[in-house]
C-alpha cells in the first residue's frame, strides 16, 4: 500500500507514524467493509424467492415441451423405419427429453418449497416437515437426471423413465399435494389470526364504549358470540382437511381425490371466515351509528 | 313642460328595461306578425306568451347542461340503498379514529378475500408424458 506524502517526512516521523498507521488502518478497515458489503449484496442476490423459482420452472416447463416433440418424432421416424442412424437419433431425443423432464419435476418441487417458505401462518415444525419429504423428492430426480448418459441404450432409458413415472406416481405426489395443502391451510390461517387480531381490538373498543355509556351495546356483544362460532367451524373444518389429508399415503390409489377432498375442507374453513369479515364490518358500522 | 303635464301625455319616463322589453316585443312582432299598437289586449297577450315560450327555453337549456343535477342525483341516492341506521353523521363514534383504522383493516381483507385462489392455480402440477415406449 503506497504511505501518504505526509509519512514521508522524517522530521515529523515519530509525530506523524502513529497518525499514518492509523490512516493505513483506516483504509484496511474500509477495504474489508466494502467487502462485506459487496459480499452480502451477492448473497442477497443469490436467494431464491418465489418469483424466481417459479419463472424458472415455467422456462424448463417450455423446455421440456420442445424437447418433447423432437423426441416423438424422433420415435414416430425409428418405428417407421429402424436402422442404427434412426435409433441413435432416438435415444438421443429420448435422453434429452427424460432430462428435461427431470429438470421441470426439480423446478416445480422448487417453486412449491419457495412458495411454502414464503407463506405466513405457518409454525416452523410445519413447514420442516413439508419441506422435508420435497427436498427428499427433489434430490431423487436430481440423482435420476445424473444416472441418465448417453451410452444409454432405449431399452435403459425406457427403464429409467418407468422408474421415474413410479416414483411421481407413488412419492412425489404425496410430497407435491401436502405442499400444496399446506400452503392453502397457512393462507386460511393467516386470515384467521388477522382476524382475531381486529376482533381483539374492537372488542377493546366496544368495551370502552361501554364504559362511556353513550351507546347500547348488548347487542354488539352478542354478536361476538357468532363471530367466535364461526372461528371454531372454521378450526373444526380445518382439522377435518387435515384427517382427510392424512389418507394420503404411497398405498392410496387416488391420491387426487383425496387432495380434492382435503382442499374443499380448507375452502369451506374460509367461507367461514369470509362470514367473520362480514359480521365484522357490520359490528363496526354498528359502532358508528 | 313640467314633470306632472310630461307623465300625464307622453308617459313614464322610460327605464332599460322598458328599451328591453320594447325590443323583444319587436322582435315578437317580427315572429308572430305586427301586434296591433292601439290594442293593449294583444300587447299583454304578446308579451305573456313571449315570457311564457323565453322562460320554457330557459329551462329547457338548464335541465340539460345540468342533467346530472336534475337526473342523475337522485337517482344516486336510491341506489345506494341505504338501510336504516346507515347515517352516521350525528353518532358519537362515526369518525372516532380508532373504529377508522377498524373498518379500514376489514376493508383491506375484504378486497384480499376477493381475489383468494386457495387452490394456487398457477402451481398445478405440469402435464408430464411418464409413457415413454418403443414398442409397437
Amino acid at each position: 500500500m503506497r504511505m501518504p506524502e505526509i509519512c514521508k517526512n522524517s522530521n515529523t516521523f515519530f509525530f506523524l507514524l502513529r497518525n499514518c498507521i492509523k490512516v493505513r488502518q483506516m483504509k484496511k478497515i474500509i477495504l474489508v467493509l466494502f467487502l462485506l458489503a459487496v459480499n452480502a449484496s451477492f448473497v442477497h442476490a443469490q436467494e431464491l424467492d418465489y418469483e424466481r423459482a417459479y419463472s424458472d420452472y415455467l422456462f424448463k416447463l417450455e423446455q421440456y415441451k420442445s424437447e418433447h416433440g423432437e423426441y416423438v418424432l424422433a420415435m414416430a421416424s425409428y418405428l417407421k423405419s429402424k436402422t442404427l442412424t434412426l435409433q441413435t437419433k432416438a435415444e438421443k431425443e429420448t435422453l434429452e427429453m427424460l432430462k428435461s423432464r427431470d429438470d421441470v419435476v426439480a423446478t416445480y418441487l422448487t417453486a412449491i418449497r419457495t412458495k411454502l417458505q414464503e407463506t405466513s401462518g405457518l409454525g416452523k415444525e410445519e413447514k420442516d416437515e413439508v419441506f422435508l419429504l420435497l427436498d427428499t423428492e427433489l434430490k431423487w430426480y436430481l440423482d435420476h437426471k445424473a444416472r441418465m448418459n448417453e451410452g444409454d441404450f432405449l431399452e435403459d432409458l425406457v427403464s429409467k423413465s418407468l422408474e421415474a413415472k413410479t416414483r411421481y406416481e407413488i412419492e412425489s405426489k404425496i410430497a407435491i399435494y401436502k405442499a400444496l395443502f399446506t400452503i392453502s391451510k397457512g393462507e386460511s390461517k393467516f386470515v384467521r389470526s388477522r382476524q382475531e387480531e381486529i376482533l381483539l381490538e374492537v372488542k377493546n373498543k366496544v368495551e370502552m364504549i361501554k364504559n362511556e355509556g353513550f351507546k347500547e351495546t348488548a347487542i354488539i356483544e352478542r354478536w361476538f358470540r357468532d363471530i367466535e362460532e364461526r372461528f371454531e367451524q372454521s378450526k373444526n373444518l380445518e382439522l377435518a382437511a387435515e384427517e382427510v389429508m392424512a389418507k394420503l399415503t404411497p398405498k392410496e390409489r387416488n391420491k387426487d381425490r383425496v387432495y380434492q377432498s382435503g382442499i374443499g375442507d380448507i375452502e369451506g374453513s374460509l367461507n367461514k371466515l369470509k362470514e367473520v369479515n362480514d359480521f365484522l364490518g357490520e359490528i363496526v358500522r354498528e359502532i358508528k351509528r | 313642460m313640467d314633470e306632472h303635464v310630461y307623465k300625464e301625455e307622453i308617459g313614464p319616463k322610460p327605464s332599460a328595461f322598458d328599451g328591453l322589453t320594447k325590443k323583444m316585443l319587436l322582435l315578437v312582432d317580427r315572429i308572430f306578425g305586427k301586434r296591433n299598437k292601439k290594442s293593449s289586449h294583444s300587447n299583454w297577450i304578446g308579451r305573456i306568451a313571449f315570457v311564457l315560450i323565453l322562460t320554457a327555453v330557459v329551462l329547457f337549456l338548464v335541465k340539460g347542461t345540468y342533467s346530472k343535477f336534475f337526473i342523475s342525483a337522485p337517482e344516486s341516492f336510491v341506489e345506494e340503498d341505504i338501510k336504516p341506521g346507515d347515517d352516521e353523521s350525528n353518532s358519537r363514534y362515526a369518525n372516532d379514529p380508532t373504529v377508522a383504522t377498524l373498518s379500514k383493516k376489514i376493508d383491506d381483507l375484504e378486497e384480499e378475500l376477493k381475489d383468494f385462489d386457495l387452490k394456487n392455480a398457477d402451481l398445478n402440477k405440469p402435464v408430464l408424458d411418464f409413457d415413454i415406449d418403443f414398442k409397437e
